[in-house]
């Protein structure tokens, strides 16, 4: 009886296994399919604007983020296991030219 | 050129077996069950417990090898009951702990070989249109890319209603900026980035939380200065200032009362960041409970700053802060906000006093963000997963954000 649950417990852990590295090949699939079309929409020329300030400071949209949640779900022979990484993309561009991050003087 | 980075956040809903809490008066103040109260030891080992337990999960990532993205960092959420069991976060409710795993030197050799290569390719900076008003017609202009960005994701369809969307909070956005900038600094804090978010549907509604297929996006607005010779601007006195740029600068002043004396391990306190909303008529307010969009302005700590030199009663006129809670404006004591900030720094660092000086493996905890509730009567808990955090403190070690 203890060997039919050990070799059930191998079958699982290997199922796991398997389904996990699986699972990371489909999300990093689509996760690069959305890159591709990300970047495409980013890349368009744009001007970008700064919010002037009251003196020789302002404020510049330098940073987006976006978070998603890629589904992934497979069954196994005895069970199902659904994953919902959490996933963000940062895109991050230059200052302007002859601007800093602003610092205490 | 746009610089990309990757982060993969992971949510575990494996159980500990050891079971730690923290002391009921870290999650509300002034609470009056002493008997619950467990000794630190406990929690300090099903902390140490939890950091270990994703180091070895962490160790068994293979390397990257040659491929064109490389894992950067991971992301995991610790979370704490109501009733202060601290635990591994499963899906839903609110983290208090946010413990960021970068990957070691993944920001020297590679970021500096990107850095080389686009300043050889790419020696100019954006070129930049400015503007003393910004137009709705540049707004727009401005928007339009995070619109087809996020359409580009494939969990959304109807453009032209997050187009509206997004539009109307750049328009709110633009009124709450002008205030940040008039904001004088006093103090070793000063506010030094503006970030939105929200929740956007698969319908291009921006939502209260996130349903099935929606995204998150975040906007972030950073406050720059002109590269040039040091011109004097004399400082405004507090009689000029707007009521907004009162309230932004009385809360940096607060901030100076904080604990931030770097710990052993090399972690440091050094970001707060706070919720804020506006009214209709424009004011600044903290915003407690899911918004819609919820703004937050970060603060920083100037490194060079003499701490002796602060005076964290500046502002005097300032005696509490507004507070959008269900609806109504609640006012928070000055006072309580200031004891608040004390001790949450205190419990921000004996968390982060737990991290090893040195990690084994391919990743090291560079970055813990614990996130604070404030309360009506101005004290400060950490957040269990029934609340919603307002405040979040950031302690890093070798890394800036």
């Amino acid at each position: 009886m203890k060997i039919k649950y050990l070799i059930a417990a191998l079958l699982i852990t290997f199922q796991v296994q398997a389904g996990i590295e699986s699972a990371s090949r489909i999300v990093a699939k689509q996760v690069r399919r959305k890159l591709i079309h990300a970047q495409s929409a980013l890349s368009r020329p744009v001007t970008p604007y700064l919010y002037t300030g009251s003196d020789n400071t302002a404020y510049y949209m330098k940073r987006i983020r976006l978070q998603f949640e890629p589904f992934v779900e497979f069954h196994l022979a005895v069970f199902e296991i659904k994953i919902f990484p959490i996933i963000e993309f940062r895109w991050t561009r230059k200052n302007p030219q002859g601007w800093v991050n602003y610092k205490r003087e | 050129m746009k610089r990309i980075s990757l982060i993969v956040l992971f949510l575990s809903q494996a159980a500990l077996a050891n079971v730690g809490k923290v002391p009921l008066d870290w999650i509300k103040p002034g609470s009056q069950h002493q008997k619950a109260f467990t000794s630190l030891n406990q929690l300090d080992s099903a902390y140490k417990n939890i950091l270990d337990a994703n180091m070895s999960l962490f160790k068994n990532i293979p390397e990257d090898g040659h491929k064109r993205w490389s894992l950067q960092s991971i992301r995991t959420e610790v979370a704490i009951e109501a009733g202060g069991t601290i635990g591994v976060m499963g899906v839903g409710g609110e983290a208090a702990l946010e413990l960021v795993w970068v990957k070691k030197n993944s920001s020297s050799k590679m970021n500096r070989a990107i850095r080389l290569m686009e300043e050889v390719t790419e020696p100019e900076s954006e070129s930049i249109q400015i503007r003393g008003e910004m137009t709705e017609e540049s707004l727009a202009q401005e928007i339009a890319p995070i619109v087809d960005l996020a359409i580009a994701s494939g969990h959304m369809r109807k453009r032209r209603r997050l187009f509206n969307g997004l539009f109307k909070e750049a328009l709110k956005f633009q009124s709450t900026i002008r205030e940040l900038e008039t904001a004088p600094a006093m103090g070793p804090w000063y506010a030094y980035k503006y970030q939105l978010e929200l929740y956007v549907s698969a319908e291009g509604n921006i939502s209260l939380v996130a349903i099935g297929n929606s995204i998150r996006l975040r906007m972030e607005w950073w406050r720059l200065k002109k590269n040039e010779a040091k011109a004097f601007y004399p400082p405004m006195i507090q009689e000029e200032l707007s009521a907004n740029a009162k309230f932004v600068t009385a809360i940096a002043s607060d901030l100076s009362v904080m604990n931030d004396t770097p710990l052993d391990n090399g972690f440091k306190l050094n970001v707060l960041k706070v919720g804020v909303g506006t009214t209709v008529t424009g004011n600044l307010f903290f915003v407690k409970g899911k918004a819609k969009a919820v703004g937050s302005i970060f603060f920083k700590r100037d490194p060079n700053e003499d701490q002796a030199l602060v005076l964290p009663t500046l502002m005097n006129d300032v005696s509490s802060y507004g507070m959008i809670e269900g609806g109504s404006v609640v006012d928070v004591p000055r006072f309580s906000f200031r004891e608040g900030i004390k001790k949450a720094s205190g419990i921000a660092q004996f968390f982060a006093s737990r991290a090893k000086t040195k990690e084994e493996g391919q990743f090291e905890l560079n970055v813990i963000e614990a996130e604070f509730e404030l309360f009506t009567s101005g004290g400060i808990g950490i957040v269990s997963v029934e609340g919603s955090s307002l405040i979040t403190l950031f302690v890093t070690r070798n890394v800036t954000i």
